[in-house]
């Protein structure tokens, strides 16, 4: 649209400067949006190193990806913003999400389904698991960019421990909420905090030497082992007795010292070296 | 910059009883260092080595002044030093390109968000991909996640590149374009590339090793390799008898690397190409007079 005046050079110098107040400012703005030549002279008088930056900024902002929203909510209560591009990128996390979902859903169905002798049983077999077998999911053995990550300075132990809390923080909720709205429940409600966070760190440490399928397998068997060998004997309350509560704590402290032990000596859970 | 960038002092790799490196001493300066050899050769194991992928069976390895070989910390302080790209890199599909470099960025210790995004976009400049910024790698052809994956390397000032087989994908323009990015980098520290491409090696080493069996049998500059072929590249009518190898070369003559020359033909200048095979086909022992290890070194010969 052709308009019948134009900018001065003195008024274009000093819009090009940034020296103009704001409402000339406005003007000078509205002015070059609907006049070409003056839009012209504009930009050419703009500093270069400006104009870059300005370039530069629309170009990062248009590719920046979004964060998902958990993340999002996340950084609010404190995440850094680092940490939350490391979870964005572990696609493997989706996995645990899933599992403990679908794990819950199981977890209720079957347990009212059986006989209210095998209730109790069923209970201390599964609540421990899942948050084990939750962070072996997290932990994808064919990580696609591994190779790439562990020739980075990134700690290798701040990766386990984000995707372990993050697991976790899947996981815990879904058991607790069972324990306290399932009526088989009884007594173990929490008798099995104990046994899941070492069940969690020896599948952990199992995951310094195998794939996240072997180690969640290996740590299943064990502890089906352990609750099939009790309900034979008749013994499922014994689980929550001072004596098996600090067996249970001793084990957790000996998997977290092989844990550390291999992770300072060039293996971390995931095959990270 | 101190001249020993990279050292690997008694280094072997064992896969169980296949030793795929056998003891090597090497030490790294400033400049571009090309490893050519078969495949099968150890290239890569060395590379993997030096990038700190996986530790040796036995030997010690120093990047930037840091023992990777030594203690948690020094194996980090190493990894700040240096830049690694792996044969293969499977790049998650879901990803954009730029979250996957903003992921290595992080890795690499790049806090601040807006640094770090400005050095997203530099390298994805540097590979020509500029306009890719938000597509998915699932939208991405071959070549172009291939050089997805080089950007990564890019990042940064690191003392020392590794890349394992960089040009593999790119077309000749991109990889006339990466030469010129790796040689500026040399200036200031040192690009280890393992390659097929001879011509890579000619047209951009200053150095050339060549493994075979897990054993250096060549360590010098390009014109001392190429220099190992003086005399013995002939071009005629017809295959030399007992010639290394021949081939029939574009305008019709047969050219043959060795062997009793046949009638008619000709002494031709040797390439690197020819080098390597003549090195690849030799079995003397070190007919080098140069030293042992280091750049400006030359030998021909079964290693240690």
């Amino acid at each position: 649209m052709a308009t019948g005046w134009h900018l001065s050079p003195e008024l274009l110098g000093r819009y090009a400067a940034g020296t103009l107040d704001l409402g000339p400012q406005a003007a000078v703005e509205a002015h070059i949006i609907v006049c070409p030549d003056c839009l012209g002279l504009a930009s050419a008088a703009a500093p270069r190193d400006t104009l870059d930056q300005v370039w530069q900024g629309v170009v990062t902002a248009t590719a920046r990806p979004t964060m998902p929203w958990p993340l999002r909510f996340l950084q609010r209560l404190g995440l850094a913003e680092t940490d939350a591009v490391i979870l964005r990128a572990s696609s493997s996390l989706y996995r645990p999400w899933l599992l403990s979902v679908v794990g819950a859903f199981v977890f209720g169905v079957a347990g009212s389904m059986l006989p209210a002798a095998e209730q109790r049983a069923f209970y201390l077999l599964i609540a421990p698991l899942l948050p084990a077998i939750t962070v072996a999911a997290a932990y994808d053995s064919t990580d696609p960019i591994r190779e790439l990550a562990v020739a980075t300075p990134y700690s290798k132990l701040r990766i386990a421990l984000l995707r372990t809390v993050f697991a976790v923080a899947v996981a815990l909720p879904v058991v607790l909420v069972g324990g306290l709205v399932l009526p088989f429940v009884g007594a173990e409600a929490f008798a099995w905090l104990l046994p899941a966070l070492t069940l969690t760190l020896l599948a952990l440490t199992l995951l310094t030497w195998w794939t996240a399928t072997a180690a969640a397998g290996t740590v299943a068997a064990v502890w089906l082992l352990v609750v099939v060998l009790l309900r034979t004997a008749d013994q499922l309350a014994a689980v929550d007795t001072p004596v098996a509560q600090l067996a249970f704590a001793t084990a957790a402290l000996l998997a977290l010292a092989v844990l550390t032990i291999r992770i300072t000596s060039y293996h971390a859970p995931g095959g990270y070296t | 910059m101190s001249d020993r960038i990279a050292v690997l002092d008694g280094v072997t790799k064992s896969y169980g009883s296949a030793e795929a490196l056998h003891p090597t001493d090497l030490e790294f300066g400033s400049g571009v260092i090309g490893l050519l050899g078969p495949n099968g050769a150890g290239k890569s194991t060395m590379l993997r080595l030096l990038a700190t992928a996986m530790p040796p069976t036995a030997g010690r390895i120093v990047v930037g002044g840091h023992e990777v070989t030594g203690s948690v910390s020094e194996r980090t302080a190493a990894r700040r030093r240096l830049s690694y790209l792996p044969q293969e890199v499977g790049i998650p599909r879901r990803m954009t390109t730029f979250a996957f470099l903003d992921y290595i960025a992080v890795l690499k210790e790049w806090k601040d968000r807006e640094a770090r995004h400005r050095e997203v976009i530099r390298v994805l400049g540097l590979v020509n991909l500029e306009d890719r910024r938000t597509k998915r790698v699932s939208a991405l052809s071959g070549g172009q996640r291939r050089r997805l994956a080089l950007a990564q390397a890019l990042m940064g000032d690191p003392d020392l590149i590794i890349l394992d087989e960089p040009t593999t994908g790119l077309d000749p323009e991109q990889r006339a374009s990466l030469r010129g990015i790796l040689s500026s980098y040399s200036e200031r520290g040192s690009v280890l590339l393992a390659t097929h491409q001879t011509e890579d090696v000619s047209a951009l080493c200053d150095r050339v090793i060549i493994l075979d069996e897990g054993r250096i049998r060549f360590d010098g500059t390009v014109p001392d390799l190429v220099a190992l072929a003086d005399g013995q590249v002939w071009v005629g009518a017809e295959a030399n008898s007992g010639a290394l190898s021949s081939w029939r070369t574009g305008n019709g003559e047969i050219r043959s690397l060795g062997g009793v020359p046949a009638p008619g033909s000709r002494l031709a200048d040797p390439a690197v190409e020819d080098a390597y095979l003549l090195v690849r086909n030799t079995t003397d022992a070190d007919t080098s007079a140069a030293g042992s290890t280091g750049a400006g070194a030359s030998r021909i010969g079964e290693g240690r």
